[in-house]
């Protein structure tokens, strides 16, 4: 018996345990194809064995066929890392440094993502008009205002539901994976498309493990299914059909080898994990939590998860920007460098798409505790990676960034963008339990220099 | 837990338990000349009507222990422990199920119950700078002495003061100096209007307008929360005052996603109005939430009476006469309008009586209806043509898990304010996994990976199947001595019923398969037990 086995797909109610001919629910042809799997004649037929060497399916037109978001929770300062104004007073003390691609200048404690500028466009003229965190969250997250009727789907729910039936047989993990921020959940899409929210990526998901043998909870699995077939011949059908399918994959979660390696980042070479975990401040070593959330990100997406949330918080700097911004660039120069080194060495930046935004910026003028308060008018976001055309500045502000020049963008721009780059029809049109059409994408358009 | 603690404590132990709680004596009952519940015949006669046009055939009704447990939970938060249900079945009574439904009424728990339900709707599980605690005790009393629906809804409205004095301020510090959200919420909340869309912009499917919206939110414009600091080494609540009543300036967006062009906009509003709606009665003067809580609370607002009878209508029968409950719209038509409306005048008929209301609907055959339906023909739910089956909240799952597993004994909590702490924090996790908005009703089988992963590993459940001192397990042991009575009495401690023959012996075959040694004896207890506390039929309220 090896080491890890799945559930199999062949008992109507829940997965009852090993079972040799289901083969992880992944038909024998394709459990052949997996050389690895196969060669060492084991059930430890994980999805990532059984296509080793196989790409992520893909959507047709699509550039790229995951995405990481990296969230900047807060709301970052445009000034001090993607819109720089050395000129203006409202640019502040930091300074400007040069980009790979000439004429590109962004904040001077950003030195490592600037070399790597050829693979990262800007969007300098966001301006969304919602200054609150929440309100802004929820828009940036869905392209909708908050209403209340409505619980709009986030991105990640919607790439997850758009991409579901791409997904290999017998991929066991969820497609939207959250870590260590709430993101924005599924809303009418349903349960399928929650995030899984992983809230410490050293101890990435709670109540895991059990300390019996597996022979035993495979016992008390089959004990639960005959309860739930008995229960099920008088009422609840769509309650116990839900029930299953939610304990199957959870069941299956719990077994599967490539979960647990691709939640496991201490196997990770030590040159890795320093390269994204580790920064120097003022010439000591300090660890860096945003890199190793990066490097989580980077693990699920090659384990096949297709949207990956990380996060950065703050970035409310009400007060000391230059200090603040300075420390949090550290974080972020680290990470955001390490993450496109990485994924460019693995031969996976090229189909991988980085979104970096917050709910909104910060006030061009500094305020009188040296700080910047909420600015949703003209403020930055960055996208990286091979689903968009790279080394671009898209947009313009005014000398003193109080104004948008040219090119003004929207939250449902940003979306369609994203959408556009993983071949997800921007036009489509879901529908809310109450039967409402909500549009993918409702008062905006995919940036074209991005992803034409 | 509440006086039905553990599952095997006989008669006298429940009943000390059972005074553990405050002298309650006559305190909260229905208030006089409102015993009389014969309108429950005509709420059944609405739905049966329905049901004949639809040509839908109704289900049966509920078994005594399926009523029993299904009544415990929506008014008592929890399920019975097994001496409960085989006292309620043996009970000869023929007016036993009323008999139940007005002990539980009258219980603390009930008050307790619905305290929680009201906290979490009006101030969010977190609560925010709101003191959970106050707002709870603040409700807690009110439903216990069955305070008129009207007069609570006023004093949350208005409330002034520090928040350790009048905890009734808590609703309003939860979202004072927000003008805009006390609107949005108390119109959602009190009245299912959702004004809200109307900030923006002129709502698309209802009549209101920006202008209403904001003539409406004029109301808030005065609240405001002053934080007290320290005194001493002692922190001081929040003091909400409200300055209303001169002019309202607000400032109002453009239209969203207009990008660059959204300006800022100001509107100033010398005197609120209510919604489009005139309503009698002469301006009171002073402050305008005074004027708009009266307003609100009148019986000519019909939306008012309307809202709550929706809402408990929805609590105990899974489904609102309008969904979603909380949008009364006129473009959201009920299913049963005319039955609305008179529950909605019967309810004001009453005094706004929040106990006569419940004790209605839960003696209706509609209620006691099973949710096995007709045929195994899964259709008219909609109708009530068999129960709906309403997924646990958080809370109640924590509660049905400590009371079946008698882990509040082997933790030796008993009183109410350290169960009430112990459940907030084990419930941090569950509205987590639970991932639904707590304003949000749930529509749908909420169910996550990690709530599956909680239930399945969580340690809860993991220390309460345990066959250690203190538990349910330890006790069934000890005082029954055939394996037949044990899985019959972990049946009713777990799911309220007794196993049908062929539970029993599939049960009793797989502890026979574990062998005799006593460790092994008492792991088949333990994974029986694990099982049945993960099942639909433990996870459901049905």
């Amino acid at each position: 018996m090896s080491e890890y086995f799945e559930v199999s797909a062949n008992n109507p109610v829940l997965g009852t345990g090993p079972d040799e001919t289901g083969l992880c629910g992944v038909s024998r042809r394709q459990f052949v194809q997996g050389s690895m799997a196969a060669a060492i004649g084991s059930l430890a037929c994980t999805w990532s064995d059984v296509l080793a060497g196989e790409k992520l399916p893909q959507l047709a037109g699509a550039r790229a066929d995951q995405v990481i978001v990296m969230w900047m929770g807060g709301g970052p300062t445009q000034m001090e890392t993607w819109d720089p104004k050395p000129e203006n007073a409202n640019g502040g003390e930091l300074g400007a440094i040069a980009t790979a691609v000439d004429g590109i200048q962004i904040g001077s404690t950003l030195p490592r993502i600037a070399k790597e500028f050829k693979d990262v466009s800007l969007i300098r003229s966001m301006a969304t008009g919602e200054g609150n965190h929440d309100r802004g969250t929820y828009l940036m997250h869905t392209g909708y205002t908050p209403t209340g009727t409505v619980k709009h789907p986030g991105v990640g729910s919607i790439v997850s539901n758009e991409t579901f039936d791409h997904q290999p047989a017998g991929f066991d993990l969820p497609s939207f994976i959250s870590v260590r921020t709430p993101s924005r959940g599924a809303g009418f899409l349903g349960v399928d498309h929650e995030p899984l929210i992983v809230s410490d990526p050293r101890n990435p998901i709670a109540n895991m493990r059990y300390d019996y043998s597996k022979d035993r909870f495979y016992e008390r699995v089959k004990l639960l299914d005959q309860l739930e077939k008995r229960f099920a011949a008088t009422k609840g059908k769509d309650e116990v059909a839900a029930h299953d399918k939610i304990y199957k994959r959870t069941i299956r979660l719990i077994h599967s080898k490539r979960t647990q390696e691709a939640f496991d980042i201490t196997k990770e070479p030590q040159s890795v994990l320093d390269d994204y975990g580790k920064v120097m401040v003022d010439g000591a070593e300090m660890a860096n939590g945003f890199g190793t959330s990066a490097l989580m990100a980077r693990k699920l997406l090659e384990a096949g998860v297709r949207f990956v949330e990380i996060s950065l918080g703050g970035w409310d700097m009400h007060g000391q920007v230059a200090m603040n911004a300075t420390r949090n660039n550290t974080m972020l120069d680290g990470a955001f460098s390490a993450l496109v080194r990485d994924l460019r060495s693995r031969g996976m930046l090229e189909r991988t798409l980085i979104v970096w935004m917050g709910e909104f910026g910060r006030t061009p003028r500094i305020n009188n505790g040296a700080g910047r308060d909420h600015w949703a008018r003209s403020w930055s976001i960055a996208m990286a990676g091979g689903g968009i055309n790279g080394g671009l500045a898209i947009g313009k502000t005014s000398k003193d960034g109080m104004d948008v020049e040219n090119d003004p963008h929207s939250a449902p721009d940003v979306l369609a963008t994203i959408y556009k780059s993983l071949g997800i029809d921007t036009n489509k049109v879901n529908y809310s339990s109450r039967g409402r059409p909500i549009p993918l994408v409702r008062g905006g358009a995919p940036i074209d220099q991005l992803v034409v | 837990m509440r006086h039905r603690k553990c599952f095997l404590a006989v008669g006298f132990t429940a009943m000390a338990s059972f005074f553990l709680w405050p002298a309650m004596a006559d305190a909260g009952l229905s208030r006089e000349g409102n015993a009389d519940i014969s309108f429950a015949r005509k709420v059944d006669e609405f739905i049966s009507n329905k049901l004949k046009e639809e040509q839908l055939v109704p289900a049966k009704m509920t078994t005594d222990s399926e009523f029993l447990r299904r009544i415990s939970l929506d008014l008592t938060g929890t399920i019975p422990p097994a001496e409960e249900v085989i006292a309620f079945i043996n009970d000869k009574d023929r007016k036993k199920r009323a008999n139940k439904i007005d002990e539980f009424l009258n219980h603390p728990m009930f008050a307790e119950n619905l305290a929680m339900l009201w906290a979490n709707l009006l101030i969010t599980r977190d609560g925010g700078d709101a003191d959970r605690g106050l707002m709870e005790k603040y409700l807690r009393d009110s439903f216990l002495y069955n305070k008129p629906y009207d007069e609570m809804v006023r004093e949350l409205l208005t409330a002034e003061g520090l928040s350790d004095e009048n905890p009734a301020v808590n609703y309003l510090v939860r979202r004072s100096g927000s003008a805009p959200e006390l609107a949005g919420h108390s119109a959602r909340v009190f009245m299912g209007l959702q004004i809200q869309c109307a900030q923006c912009h002129n709502h698309p499917y209802e009549k209101w307008t920006q202008d209403d919206f904001w003539a409406y939110a004029a109301y808030f414009s005065g609240i405001s929360k002053r934080e007290m600091g320290m005194d001493g080494d002692k922190f001081r609540p929040f003091l909400l005052s409200d300055s209303g009543g001169g002019k309202a300036r607000f400032q109002v967006r453009g239209k969203p996603g207009s990008g660059v062009s959204a300006q800022e906009i100001y509107k100033e509003i010398d005197q609120p109005m209510f919604l489009q709606m005139t309503l009698p009665g002469k301006k009171v003067g002073g402050r305008w939430v005074d004027q708009m809580a009266k307003t609100l609370t009148h019986p000519r607002n019909a939306l008012f009476a309307k809202s709550i009878v929706n809402r408990t209508w929805y609590h105990l029968m899974g489904r609102g006469l309008v969904m979603p409950i909380d949008d009364l719209g006129e473009n959201n038509p009920a299913t049963h309008p005319e039955l609305l409306v008179s529950l909605a005048d019967d309810f004001i008929d009453k005094g706004y009586d929040v106990k006569y209301l419940y004790r209605l609907l839960c003696n209706t055959r509609t209620y006691q209806r099973s949710s096995a339906p007709h045929n195994r023909k899964y259709e008219g739910s909609d109708f009530y043509a068999y129960a709906n089956m309403k997924p646990m909240t958080p809370e109640q799952l924590f509660s049905a898990t400590v009371q079946a597993t008698g882990l509040d004994e082997k933790q030796r909590y008993s009183n109410p304010k350290r169960i009430r702490d112990w459940k907030m924090q084990t419930i941090r996790p569950f509205v987590f996994n639970f991932g639904n908005d707590e304003e949000e009703v749930v529509e749908e089988f909420q169910g996550t990976i990690p709530q599956a992963l909680l239930m399945m590993n969580g340690p809860l459940t993991t220390e309460g199947i345990k066959v250690s001192k203190g538990g349910n397990l330890d006790r069934l042991f000890k005082i029954r001595k055939s394996d037949a009575d044990r899985v019959e009495l972990m049946f009713l401690a777990a799911v309220s019923r007794r196993p049908t023959p062929a539970e029993k012996s599939e049960i009793l075959s797989y502890i026979k398969n574990k062998g005799t040694a006593e460790q092994k004896h008492k792991e088949g207890y333990e994974d029986a037990f694990w099982a049945l506390l993960n099942t639909t039929e433990f996870l459901f309220n049905h």
